[in-house]
């Protein structure tokens, strides 16, 4: 239960509210959370640090704030239109004032261009009553205002479907233990992104593991690409064919049987990055590739050795205590079976495929690697990727990496990708990045990051 | 193109509540005048020409409403207080509304320079100086009372003073329309002027 902290920040003032929100608050209702902070620091650059003021408060408070604010805003920019204003100097008097109490905060012009927020029970730090502000900083503060605000409405608008997703996980045969572990596990990553860990240590790497597990997305591209491939010898095996749906249920536990059944080195569970995903379609073709020549395994497997992540081994300890580890290996042979069954109905789609099967293996290994390279920068950025408050477009880049998988140079496409690009977690040129490229694999990537905190990545 | 359905949604949402409120036609007029003269104050700091105004119609897919110039001259003409008023009667709500956006969406294409010349404003009054001997302000001061002496006609009923305190205004008014809830702010601004009066 750690908190959740929105920050808004135009160039004047700085508005953070801290939630504490337990797991199980995103079941409920948008009731309004009773652990709720914030405070408002108006950085007057003419001011030194020390004379800076701050606000705080609860949530009462914050909404009293905006009330007073708004309504004055309000009042100041109707005045405008009124006739008698234009003979006479344009002062208003605040028609509340009288009306709250005086532990109510409100607003009285100050002058021309300033403006008084008289603070009424609001805890701050300064040693009067009231703060002046200047037109600016009084626009500013409506701005983080609005900000919170909107913040606020994408939020109750994520939670249903965030819960209904809950739901649905739960709902989906999935054991009572097992939706706990996964639930408990699942809710730290929205708390990671806004609290910009980057610090994490390596030894919690079962987070991201497990989040790839909850996408829907994640075996779509899976699929799509291992359907590609022509081959014709798993003909024979047509006849085991499970039926499609054990694919999609088995999902949340991948991984169990490719490291303890198909011997990796330790080399290949040390380096690398992407997880899941290319262990098992990597264990797949060695199974596969198994029944035909060992002339073919050998490349895939030093290829494949590269590319699971140190995070795979301590995941896969965890994992097993939610899953037996026989369901492992049954699981592995649905993936092959399944595999087998689209091979299968792409060779009667094409049947110029089977003539040659030299030409089919390189097919099918480019293929895999495709979508473990894409996968790996989705993860990467999934992991890390987290939307600044004022965005309300996506974000497009075109990563060109280097052949070791570390960047080379990031395009932004568009002025807001140039602006945003500081806070993309976008890691520098020359740092680790994902697992080294074969001369197969593009070296371009174009990386779409949406302010709702979506990842696409495209190989170009 | 974020913006473009951003508007249009809020757009929606304003038609029921110009429905619901705007069915006096002494408020629409009223509407009108205060519509023209925040463009006018746009129009002085912004130096914003019919051509602009025409493309950020086409940007908000308002084409229906502002498609060409001819199209703009009428409805700006449509302020009753306007010198060449008589162009054109009536301005429905849709059209009050198109304006709005339209100003919101130029404001916000301007926010940086509104936000710099409402923070000399507050520098120069700070400092008792007159605004009007800054080039940034003095420009758009001498813009904005040609403007207004050109077009409106009850101009020579406000002293200049009164006048540039009007330009003043209008302009610290105008860096709030520039921001992300400024249609709505106008909007509300225009209406609950109206109310008042009526």
């Amino acid at each position: 239960m750690s908190p959740k902290i929105h920050r808004f920040t135009p160039p004047t003032c700085t508005l953070e509210v801290t939630e504490q929100k337990s797991p199980l608050s995103y079941h409920r209702s948008a009731e309004p959370s009773k652990q709720f902070q914030f405070e408002l620091r108006f950085d007057d650059p003419r001011q030194a640090t020390t004379k800076q003021i701050t606000i705080q408060g609860d949530q009462q408070d914050l909404l009293q704030l905006q009330i007073a604010i708004n309504h004055y805003i309000q009042i100041q920019l109707q005045s405008s239109f009124q006739a008698k204003n234009l003979t006479e100097n344009i002062q208003i008097t605040p028609p509340l004032t009288s009306r709250f109490s005086e532990q109510t905060p409100y607003l009285t012009p100050q002058g021309f261009m300033h403006h008084e927020l008289f603070l009424g029970s609001l805890t701050h730090n300064s040693d009067r009553s009231s703060i002046r502000l200047g037109t600016v900083q009084l626009f500013d503060l409506v701005a983080a205002l609005e900000a919170y605000q909107a913040k606020i409405q994408t939020l109750s608008e994520v939670k249903p479907s965030r819960s209904w997703r809950d739901i649905v996980l739960l709902g989906g045969g999935i054991t009572a233990i097992a939706a706990i572990a996964i639930f408990t596990v699942f809710k730290p990553q929205p708390q990671q992104n806004i609290a910009t860990d980057t610090s994490r240590p390596k030894s919690q790497g079962k987070i991201p593991e497990l989040n790839e597990i909850t996408p829907p997305p994640a075996p779509d591209p899976r699929q799509q690409a291992v359907s590609t491939p022509k081959l014709k010898e798993p003909l024979t095996s047509a006849k085991r064919l499970p039926p499609p749906p054990a694919v999609e249920t088995p999902k949340p536990k991948p991984d169990i049987p490719d490291p303890a059944d198909y011997e990796l080195s330790d080399v290949a569970r040390q380096s690398g990055f992407d997880t899941p995903a290319k262990t098992k379609i990597s264990s797949n073709q060695e199974a596969k590739s198994a029944s035909r020549s060992p002339q073919t395994t050998k490349p895939e497997t030093t290829i494949y050795a590269k590319t699971p992540a140190p995070r795979t081994t301590p995941t896969t300890a965890p994992q097993a205590e939610i899953t037996p580890r026989n369901q492992g290996q049954e699981e592995a042979d649905v993936e092959i079976e399944g595999i087998e069954k689209t091979v299968e109905t792409k060779d009667l789609a094409a049947p110029s495929a089977i003539a040659d099967s030299s030409l089919v293996k390189p097919t099918f290994r480019i293929a895999a690697k495709q979508v473990s390279q894409t996968e790996a920068v989705t993860a990467y950025f999934e992991d890390k990727w987290q939307p600044p408050e004022d965005l309300s477009q996506s974000l497009e880049y075109r990563l060109l990496l280097d052949r070791n998988g570390s960047i080379k140079r990031v395009i932004p496409l568009g002025k807001a990708a140039q602006l945003y690009l500081s806070q993309t977690n976008i890691p520098l040129n020359g740092e680790p990045f994902i697992a080294p490229l074969t001369p197969s694999q593009s070296s371009t990537i174009r990386l779409l990051l949406n302010p709702n905190g979506g990842v696409q990545v495209f190989t170009e | 193109m974020s913006i473009n359905t951003k508007t249009e949604y809020k757009y929606s949402q304003w038609q029921e509540l110009a429905n619901s409120k705007a069915t006096k036609d002494g408020e629409l007029e009223n509407i009108k005048c205060h519509l023209d003269l925040v463009l006018l104050a746009l129009e002085a700091i912004a130096n914003i020409s019919s051509e602009a105004i025409i493309q950020a119609a086409q940007d908000l897919h308002l084409e229906s409403m502002i498609g060409d110039r001819l199209t703009l001259w009428r409805l700006r003409s449509s302020n009753p207080k306007r010198k060449t008023s008589g162009g054109r009667k009536k301005l429905d709500v849709e059209e009050a509304l198109s304006l709005v956006l339209i100003i919101c969406y130029l404001a916000n294409q301007h926010q940086e320079l509104l936000r710099r010349s409402v923070s000399l404003l507050e520098q120069v009054t700070e400092q008792n100086e007159s605004p009007h001997q800054t080039a940034l302000l003095g420009n758009y001061l001498d813009k904005f009372i040609n403007y207004y002496q050109e077009r409106i006609t009850s101009s020579h009923d406000i002293s200049p003073e009164s006048l540039a305190h009007l330009a003043w205004k209008l302009l610290s008014d105008l860096l709030f329309y520039s921001g992300q809830n400024g249609h709505r702010l106008l909007w509300v601004a225009i209406f609950d002027a109206t109310q008042i009066k009526s």
